[in-house]
């Protein structure tokens, strides 16, 4: 039996846990408070095969530094793979899994299964 | 004279013998029916040693004249028809089979620390709370995330003090609350919870 995928509530509360912003990336969730629009070119910041792989997502970039979103921040290979590839400082934000999906489908185009 | 004097005495003297023999037939029997009652092939040879930590069966309801029962310990013979209990098998998991030899350990070792003793036989570790206690640091640590609520994450760990720095310096505003619990609990849930993937 697969195990439940978390819901965005579990997400939230892991964010708030962790004193890291929470994202919903979802258009259909457009009035939740968290939702964040993709910035397209941000995202293209970030190559399709390593954002799918490492599963996240360059939301925005300001001042020099990119928002990453993804569902698992504490991964060290994503601060680092996301530093390394934009060779910009970047903050990491955390997302649901679904979200994520949908975002990256967005942006990309669907993904393979 | 002499035939009739013996045969009265005789007569006088049957209800003694009677009663002597009754009462040596009796006996007789009642010794013998331990002795040769066949043992079943089904019913194993009771072992006197056997472990503190074997499971115990559920007692059976008492029949209105059965003697009060034994200390658990005692190694009295089995009364007829009354159930075997189960002998410990060795290649089960010792917790799905009696209490476990860790379980005591684990308790003192809580009592020794001041840290709350649970334990986990039969529990199902959450995946998503591995969101908050990685498997790698889980597994390394002998512990599993156990319940989650509001901001108290808390965790069964095999020894009072668990190295969990990187969860609480992940989760700053997390308050992770240690209890002990038995080692071969905790592998038992974190192999079913690694199997879950």
């Amino acid at each position: 039996m697969a195990p439940l995928a978390p819901s965005p509530s579990f997400y939230r509360r892991l964010a708030r846990h962790a004193g890291l912003p929470f994202v919903t990336l979802d258009p259909a969730r457009s009035h939740d408070p968290d939702f964040q629009s993709v910035n397209r070119l941000a995202a293209e910041l970030l190559s399709e095969p390593t954002a799918r792989r490492h599963r996240m997502i360059a939301l925005a970039y300001r001042d020099g530094v990119v928002t990453v979103a993804a569902p698992d921040p504490f991964d060290p290979l994503v601060r680092e793979i996301a530093a390394l590839s934009t060779r910009r400082e970047v903050r990491v934000v955390l997302t649901s899994e679904h979200d994520l999906a949908v975002a990256l489908d967005r942006v990309f185009g669907p993904g393979p299964e | 004279m002499t035939l009739g004097a013996s045969f009265s005495s005789a007569v006088a003297a049957w209800p003694f013998i009677a009663v002597g023999v009754a009462l040596a037939v009796g006996a007789l029997l009642a010794l013998g029916w331990r002795r040769v009652r066949p043992r079943s092939r089904a019913e194993p040879k009771r072992n006197r040693a056997e472990s503190a930590f074997t499971h115990r069966a559920p007692p059976e309801p008492a029949a209105p004249d059965a003697p009060e029962p034994a200390a658990p310990d005692a190694a009295e013979p089995a009364a007829p028809g009354a159930p075997e209990r189960p002998v410990h098998d060795p290649t089960e998991p010792a917790v799905a089979n009696g209490p476990d030899p860790t379980a005591r350990e684990a308790l003192a070792l809580a009592l020794r620390h001041g840290v709350p003793f649970a334990g986990l036989r039969g529990f199902e570790a959450n995946p998503l709370l591995f969101a908050y206690l990685p498997r790698g640091i889980a597994l390394a640590e002998r512990a599993v995330p156990v319940l989650l609520i509001d901001d108290h994450l808390k965790v069964a760990s095999a020894t009072p003090h668990p190295d969990l720095r990187v969860v609480r310096e992940r989760f700053p505003l997390l308050t992770v609350d240690v209890v002990v619990s038995p080692a071969t609990e905790v592998d038992l849930v974190l192999a079913h919870a690694l199997r879950q993937g």
